[in-house]
């Protein structure tokens, strides 16, 4: 119903048909802007501002696409195959509900939170990077351009290192945190384009709709399999899958708390639906390589997944770092719904992203409370 | 079985062989240095393998530089325009992105390491991890304590 594409006027169109864009335009325009103002009393209510509006947006994007159908915006009006899209379905819209609710329900909690742990001088740029953050998240799931996927990646990501280092000022372990992080999401995001570089070779597009078409045109060749190879491990490392989740306890056990909460609950699901993306739409299961990685590869590393880190959780004195372990746990469960490979197992798989987003925010949350009150956790 | 070694193969693909060496050692810097320092230098290594991956992909065999054929009059060639065989620009693009990219993770991690010089006076990631082992040492005991004056 909303299909767009061909409308190369730019004036033509209203505020309703740019929704794709202003989805990630309106948190990425706050960034500068509170940097601008330049002011602590500004920088919260803006960037709350600007999650609300997201999340209005969002939900508007949910209820057009609901009853199934696709809008695709096109950038600066050039067609699909060459231009940017932004393509939004069903799934995607969902996901962006998501993340765009956690972001807007965080913030009332990170005013406290970050004001008890944070130096007062660091906040105006914190909510800035948290702005960022929040686009690259954002962008991540709206965009239907995969090297546009890598870019609002490092959006996140770069910010993300900023957020977790802030945790300095409580203890200077953040550093190491984030640095460790940094080191490994850049390795993460670097394999992640290395399997770009190797689909466009084979088939000379990077739009995800024109790739699923032309991979199952001229079927599999080895460019394309280790392309799906790079890509996967890749993403896993942002997902943070079992053997790569090394990052993740130390960078939400050293975060301050609302960022911990913020990024808990929507960059792994992000970096989660990437994969699903590329596993289900770009490539399909009914190649036999997409299918034994999953059989072979995801199947028995999500059940490892969810015992080993759940069973080291248990162990935990920090309350933080065993929400922490608990998360790489949860993240085996959505793992395990896509290895399975139908319907109902990437409905659940979706599912338990939506109900782990909110109780893990929460248990997140309940712990910074537990650090604002007491001093520790 | 094929001839395993081939010569002309081998040297056609002389970019892709050359590439891997590169992100290898990229790679093995990352991972076996304990310097943070000489550990970015590494992640860079390893970044511009792939930026020069995407590069040699755009090649195309006799193609020229993408530059549209204008004269300073702004008088369109439009002979040369018919006959010009162009490299792949696309991928030259994406790697400028991918360059600034790199930029602002090198700039970042680098910050990172002179913030971490001054709270743990060292760069050497065996030291930290020595400092961090007894940090949490010390935190569990703590736990401990307070666990125990709970109940």
């Amino acid at each position: 119903m909303a299909n767009i594409a061909h409308v190369a006027e730019h004036t033509a169109r209203d505020l309703i048909d740019h929704l794709p864009l202003l989805q990630v335009l309106v948190p990425f325009c706050t960034a500068p802007v509170i940097v601008l103002f330049g002011s602590r009393r500004f920088a919260w209510p803006l960037a709350f501002i600007s999650s609300v509006i997201s999340l209005v947006i969002s939900v508007m994007l949910m209820m057009i696409v609901r009853e199934g159908g696709y809008i695709s915006y096109t950038l600066g009006g050039w067609a699909p195959p060459l231009g940017i899209e932004y393509r939004i379905d069903a799934t995607n819209a969902f996901v962006l509900m998501l993340i765009s609710t956690i972001g807007t329900l965080v913030l009332p909690f990170a005013y406290t939170s970050i004001k008890n742990e944070i130096r007062n001088r660091d906040h105006t740029l914190l909510y800035a990077c948290w702005m960022l953050c929040f686009t690259g998240l954002l962008g991540m799931v709206a965009t239907g351009d995969a090297f546009n996927v890598f870019v609002f990646l490092e959006i996140s990501s770069l910010s993300t290192y900023v957020l977790v280092a802030q945790g300095a000022s409580k203890d200077r372990r953040a550093l190491t945190a984030a640095y460790d992080y940094l080191i490994m999401g850049t390795i993460g995001a670097t394999f992640f384009v290395i399997g770009l570089g190797m689909l466009y070779m084979a088939t000379g597009t990077l739009n995800l709709a024109d790739l699923a078409d032309r991979i199952a045109n001229q079927g599999a060749n080895r460019t394309v399999r280790s392309g799906f190879a790079f890509v996967i491990v890749g993403m896993g490392l942002k997902v943070a899958m079992f053997p790569l989740h090394l990052w993740l306890p130390k960078a939400y056990t050293f975060a301050p708390s609302a960022v911990t909460v913020f990024l808990s609950a929507t960059a792994t699901k992000a970096a989660l639906y990437v994969v699903m993306r590329f596993v289900f739409s770009v490539y399909n299961p009914d190649f036999s390589f997409a299918k034994n990685t999953l059989e072979i590869i995801f199947l028995p590393l999500a059940i490892i997944a969810m015992f080993s880190a759940s069973f080291v959780a248990v162990f935990q004195v920090n309350m933080k770092k065993m929400l922490a372990y608990s998360s790489i746990a949860q993240v085996g469960y959505m793992l395990l719904g896509i290895a399975i490979l139908n319907e109902a197992g990437l409905t659940a798989s979706l599912l338990h992203m939506f109900n782990h987003g909110f109780a893990k925010a929460l248990l997140f949350m309940g712990a910074g409370a537990v650090l604002v009150k007491t001093g520790v956790i | 079985m094929g001839k395993f070694f081939e010569l002309q193969f081998l040297t056609g693909h002389i970019h892709y062989l050359l590439f891997i060496v590169l992100m290898m050692t990229g790679l093995f810097i990352v991972v076996d240095k304990t310097n943070l320092v000489k550990k970015i230098i590494g992640l860079n290594i390893f970044q511009v393998s792939v930026f020069m991956f995407y590069v040699s992909i755009g090649k195309v065999t006799d193609g020229t530089a993408p530059i549209f054929p204008m004269d300073s009059n702004y008088h369109v060639d439009q002979a040369a325009m018919q006959t010009i065989l162009y490299s792949n620009p696309l991928p030259h693009v994406l790697i400028l992105t991918a360059i600034v990219v790199g930029i602002a993770t090198t700039s970042l991690g680098l910050a990172l390491i002179v913030r971490i010089r001054e709270s743990f006076n060292t760069i050497d990631e065996e030291d930290i991890l020595q400092i961090e082992q007894k940090m949490t040492r010390d935190d569990n005991q703590k736990y401990k304590y307070l666990l125990r004056d709970m109940l």
